[in-house]
């Protein structure tokens, strides 16, 4: 403790005894970087956060302080809460889908089978693709006249589909598009992880009699957890904030039965002109993600492996 | 005897609008005005007059300007682009077109009309918004120049709607209403109001007449349903603004329904959407669902219009100036089956158009400029050539009831008609115009994809709509 308070006071006095010429340096290769948050981050999230204590009046531009309205409206709104609902599927169904599948096909392809790279490489194809042409892709495949999905489940007797306009399957055709274009990212970071893992652990898993099942279990996974979870939260804070996909595939609805925050933020504020309504919820959005995030964190625990 | 004048007046100010812009040789204006009764020697100084008008025009009166101009991408940019060399070469302006799509464009004008200075010279702007952008003071007026710099022949307001001329024209800011005696745009690149379209053939084979209530409509949509052919089609999408507008609006102003009452000045402004008629029409519309495509549930009015065109839907309710294609046979399988009527019932449907303006805070140096592009973009000879090569609905009553015109779009005096008596929808004078449309579209999709009652959609619509007057200070 005492040795701790020893290295903070130095560290304090080695500051204080920078020389000018070091200070003008200091300034001169952090001032860019430090202008450019102030300009494009940070001035940005203090007026929107100002904005959503404010309503805007499109007719005479100006804005009225309203206080917490915004946030009052907002909460008791049924709408909100059913996007929360919609937002909280996506990410928590979407991102669990994903980060199975995507292990599974790391482990999979970790086999070292023949034409695997070239099986790789075309894998990873969607995930290149905007989302909004995923969605407009998507849009025309499950077009219920002449896409391709609707025309083969009337071929195998399901009869017609109503992917995007049925309520009860919307969110879920969401969730299927949505993971067919990122489970190649959970694949990519978990198979690049699985690459780098030490041999000697198996080796020696081996000589201690465990199965593959064993090994993966045991081994693999645990070793693995560290990407898998990078992988999870990063794409969770992606999906959190979901919104290109929506706007190109169901426009949110039927009814409201896909809109996400982020979506019904756009809306609010671009189509409707209620900038501060709008900026209201994408508070809300960042204080749930800083949640979200630190509870996830608290709960899975990223341990270092260390061999006995 | 003042109508058969008018006819002459317009059909001798084509022709001469014709030999001016070099559409129409010598021979020919001389052989037409002689049909039309001119004596030779009338002829012979209208010859000269024209010959002047053209060393006018060509004199370039804008040489080396550039004028920016916002359209919507609805077809009006095709027609636009086509004569920007005509432009360039009659009056000297080089034109540079953006065309957005109705929802960015939006954006794009608001954001420009609160800078400091506009990017665009010129704008269209959508019915629905002129009480948020006219209203809001962002538009010149333009009564001095189509009093001192109106091309000839241009008509105006004779030519026009008065209706269209008051929705999308005329503009009292201070009353902000519409109307009044301040110009603020002129109406077009296109207008429009809804139609009846439906396939002439599967009609006659099916013993029936175009419906004329809401009643024989369903019947026929069930009798014609069958076969690979919808009955009937809707814009059924959530959300869609086209899904009101176009489907329910008309079915409830035809049946009676009044959208609104009280009014936004008295804070009194109250929603009807529980009323019988506005129940009464959404009801109609989840009844000829089921006489519908299995996927008329995501149908825009593109979808919709495409399906039509493909011969799969035998009526549908649908902006005319969208399904004028319908008629093209380049693009349509039913093109010389297709038949038009009014809406059923009172043969009323919701006011639909545009109208250009010059922004307050464009360039003053070029607001002259924008005004000959805005002249020559709502002309009679360029209403025409869009009107005939893509089919979007004009907005002179010379174009839709040119017999000319008819006979190559016979769908254009039946929606004239329509036009002619159209309503300005009565929530468009108030800013969230857009977001109580959406609202009760998002909530008439329940209904029709049955997650609610007809009574319950209309009365959650109700609510949102309550909600959003009262946060907008139009009711307390």
């Amino acid at each position: 403790m005492e040795a701790s308070a020893a290295e903070a006071g130095r560290i304090r006095r080695s500051r204080a005894r920078l020389p000018t010429q070091g200070r003008g340096e200091v300034l001169l290769l952090l001032g860019p970087c430090a202008l450019y948050l102030a300009a494009f981050s940070i001035f940005p999230l203090v007026t929107s956060l100002v904005r959503s204590f404010q309503d805007y009046n499109t007719r005479t531009d100006t804005w009225r302080w309203v206080g917490l309205d915004n946030y009052s409206q907002l909460i008791h709104s049924s709408d909100f809460w059913t996007v929360v609902e919609n937002t909280v599927l996506l990410t928590v169904v979407g991102v669990a889908i994903q980060v199975v599948l995507g292990t599974a096909l790391a482990l999979f392809f970790n086999q070292q089978l023949r034409g695997g790279s070239i099986v790789r490489g075309i894998l990873i194809l969607p995930m290149l693709l905007t989302p909004i042409v995923v969605g407009l892709m998507w849009r025309a495949l499950l077009d219920p006249n002449w896409g391709l999905l609707n025309w083969l489940a009337i071929q195998l007797g399901f009869g017609h589909v109503g992917w995007l306009s049925d309520p009860n399957v919307a969110l879920w055709t969401l969730v299927v598009v949505d993971s067919w274009q990122w489970t190649p990212f959970v694949f990519v970071i978990v198979y690049a992880r699985l690459q780098a893992l030490p041999q000697e652990v198996f080796e020696a898993g081996s000589v201690d009699g465990a199965n593959w099942f064993q090994r993966t279990l045991y081994l693999t996974l645990p070793l693995l957890m560290p990407a898998i979870i990078f992988a999870a939260v990063f794409r969770a804070i992606d999906a959190f904030r979901t919104f290109d996909l929506v706007y190109g595939l169901t426009n949110g609805g039927p009814g409201e039965s896909t809109t996400t925050l982020s979506f019904q933020a756009f809306q609010n504020g671009f189509e409707f002109q209620h900038y501060g309504y709008a900026s209201a919820i994408s508070y809300v959005m960042v204080i749930a993600a800083a949640i979200g995030i630190t509870l996830l964190f608290k709960v899975v625990k990223v341990r270092r492996f260390e061999p006995a | 005897m003042d109508e058969h004048i008018d006819r002459l007046d317009t059909d001798a100010g084509d022709a001469i609008g014709g030999l001016v812009s070099g559409e129409m040789s010598r021979d020919d204006f001389i052989k037409r005005m002689g049909l039309l009764g001119f004596s030779a020697s009338a002829i012979g100084g209208m010859l000269m007059a024209a010959g002047k008008a053209d060393a006018a025009s060509t004199a370039q009166p804008f040489a080396g300007k550039t004028v920016s101009i916002l359209v919507a991408a609805e077809g009006d940019e095709k027609g636009v682009q086509d004569k920007i060399p005509d432009i360039k070469k009659k009056l000297g302006i080089d034109v540079k077109m953006t065309a957005l799509a109705v929802g960015p464009l939006n954006e794009k004008l608001s954001q420009n009309v609160k800078a400091p200075t506009s990017s665009f010279d010129a704008i269209m702007v959508l019915g629905f918004t002129v009480s948020a952008f006219v209203g809001g003071g962002f538009f010149d007026p333009l009564n001095k120049y189509v009093k001192t710099a109106a091309p000839k022949g241009y008509a105006f307001p004779q030519d026009f709607p008065a209706g269209e001329l008051n929705y999308v024209g005329y503009y009292d800011v201070k009353q902000q209403r519409f109307g009044g005696r301040t110009l603020y745009l002129i109406p077009g690149l296109h207008g429009g109001s809804v139609v009846l379209f439906y396939r002439k053939d599967l009609l006659a084979k099916a013993g029936l007449r175009p419906p004329t209530t809401w009643t024989a409509y369903l019947n026929a949509a069930k009798k014609l349903n069958g076969n690979g052919v919808a009955g009937n089609s809707l814009i059924a999408k959530s959300g869609d603004v086209s899904m009101f507008l176009c489907d329910w609006y008309t079915r409830f102003v035809n049946m009676g329904g009044v959208l609104m009452s009280g009014s936004p000045k008295t804070k009194n402004y109250t929603p009807r959407l529980t009323s019988p008629a506005s129940v009464a029409a959404l009801q109609h519309m989840v009844e000829c669902v089921k006489y519908a495509s299995p996927g008329v549930l995501s149908y825009d009015f593109t979808a919709s219009t495409n399906a039509f065109s493909a011969g799969q839907t035998a009526m549908m309710m649908v902006w005319s100036t969208i399904a004028g294609p319908v008629y093209n046979p380049k693009v349509s399988k039913v093109s010389k089956k297709v038949g038009v009527a009014v809406p059923p019932g009172k043969g009323q449907a919701v006011r639909g158009g545009w109208g250009m303006g010059i922004p307050k805070n464009a360039p003053a140096e070029n607001k002259a400029a924008a005004w000959a592009v805005i002249a020559y973009l709502t002309s009679k000879d360029w209403e025409r050539y869009q009107t005939l090569k893509y089919q979007t609905d004009p907005t002179r009553n010379s174009t839709f009831f040119s017999p000319a015109m008819n006979k190559a779009l016979p769908y254009l005096s039946t929606a004239g008609k329509v036009f002619q008596k159209a309503r300005i929808l009565d929530i468009a004078s108030i800013p969230e115009t857009f977001e109580l449309i959406t609202d009760a579209a998002v909530e008439f999709s329940a209904a029709l994809n049955g997650s609610a009652t007809a009574a319950q959609a209309c009365k959650k619509a109700n609510d949102k709509w309550i909600s959003v007057l009262k946060r907008g200070g139009h009711l307390k």
